[in-house]
Order: structure tokens, then C-alpha cells, then sequence
């Protein structure tokens, strides 16, 4: 699954907090791209499979938070 | 701000926020009070249009969906009026703070003036101790010294 960030919203360190903090749920790829960030997500944990999308969105919003 | 757009299925609302009026510091903030109930995730462009949108964490009714969507309007209010009250006072609050810095500063100063005071009063130097005490001490007996011009109190009385 892949999820696009909007860089005018997202903080990139915010993300790789992020990521940081989920690498033991799934494997986190990030690629920036023009004004965005997208984040494959691959061998997703079975028990979050259904909410890791949602929850990482949050997480690095909380995160994105700490920058403003 | 349009009215928001329900997307009953997905169990989502779409918010769109004016940055124009809401500065986006505000909708951060709204956003993140909402965290705990929803899904947020934000999009659009940051000087045009901003889009907020909210995912119920538990299935959400028609009126769960308005509620929603209304508690956030009402708390991106409060945050644009804090953030407003505190960008209007932010030259007082730091002149405040300032203020209290270099107060606490003065303190400090006359705190070690005073130390120094003691310190003096206790002469860690034993620079008030008289020579001939001093000079004593070091070798248990007291040496002869050279009559004093114009002493006062002299053993053998001349003068």
C-alpha cells in the first residue's frame, strides 16, 4: 500500500520518525517526489493490517506537530 | 468553508478549511485534539484550500459524522482565536519573560556578593591572624623578635 504525503502539510523527519517508530509492524520504503513524500508499505503485521495505514497517517501528524 | 462532505462508507468526513482564515498552526492544532477519535489526514494546497480529513475510529451514524465534523469547526475557532491572542502578545510575553530572566539574574549576583562577605568574615586566608601567632605556631616556640621603634608595653621597659 502507499500512502502520499503532501510536503506542504508533512514534515519529511516527522515520516522517518514515523517509520523509525513502526519498523517492527512493516517495511517502510520513502521516496520524495516533486511536492510530495510517498511511503510504500510492504510486509505489513497481520494483527494492524487493517489500521496501520490510518494510524501512521496520525502519527506522523502528531509528529508533524512537534515541528510548528 | 463549504458544508462538509460525508462519505458514509468509508466512514469519512471531508473538511475544507480556508487557510486565509484559519492559519494552517490553527488547523495543526484542531487536528491534533481529534487524534484520539479519528483518523485525520491532511491535503490541498496550504494558500488555497486545505482538506481535512476525518476517519472515525468506531462505525459513525449520519449524526455522529455532523457532530463530528461540527466539533471540529468549533475547535479550529478556538485555536485561530489562541493563536491570534497569543501572535498579538508575544512582544509583552517575551519583554515579561525577559524581565523575569534578568530578575532572577540580580538575585544570583547579590546571593554570591553576600557568600563573598561571609567568606571574608570567616578569612579562609588567615590573613587577620596576628604574625607573631602565626609564627609561632608553626614551630611550637616563639623566637625572639627585634624591638619595635616607639613600642608601647615593652618587656624591658626602654624606650
Amino acid at each position: 500500500m502507499t500512502i502520499v504525503f503532501n510536503k506542504q502539510f508533512y514534515h519529511l523527519q516527522a515520516i522517518k520518525k514515523a517509520t523509525e517508530a513502526y519498523k517492527e509492524l512493516a517495511v517502510f520504503n520513502i521516496k520524495e517526489k516533486d511536492n510530495n513524500i510517498e511511503i510504500d508499505i510492504d510486509g505489513v503485521d497481520k494483527d494492524v493490517k487493517d489500521v496501520i495505514k490510518d494510524e501512521f497517517c496520525n502519527y506522523v501528524l502528531a509528529e508533524t506537530k512537534k515541528f510548528t | 468553508m463549504s458544508k462538509p462532505n460525508i462519505n458514509k462508507s468509508e466512514n469519512k468526513i471531508v473538511i475544507s478549511v480556508d487557510p486565509k482564515l484559519y492559519p494552517l498552526e490553527s488547523i495543526y492544532g484542531a487536528a491534533y485534539v481529534f487524534l484520539d477519535r479519528a483518523y485525520v489526514f491532511l491535503d490541498g494546497d496550504s494558500k488555497k484550500e486545505v482538506y481535512v480529513h476525518l476517519k472515525g475510529k468506531k462505525k459513525l451514524t449520519d449524526g455522529d459524522m455532523e457532530n463530528l465534523a461540527d466539533e471540529f469547526l468549533n475547535e479550529l475557532l478556538n485555536y485561530s482565536l489562541r493563536y491570534q491572542i497569543s501572535k498579538d502578545n508575544r512582544q509583552i510575553r517575551e519583554y515579561i519573560v525577559g524581565a523575569a530572566l534578568i530578575g532572577a539574574l540580580g538575585e544570583n549576583i547579590d546571593k554570591s556578593m553576600e557568600s563573598d562577605e561571609k567568606d571574608w568574615k570567616k578569612d579562609p586566608l588567615g590573613i587577620a591572624v596576628p604574625w607573631e601567632e602565626k609564627y609561632a605556631k608553626r614551630d611550637g616556640t616563639k623566637k625572639k623578635e627585634p624591638p619595635l621603634k616607639g613600642a608601647v608595653g615593652q618587656k624591658d621597659g626602654k624606650k
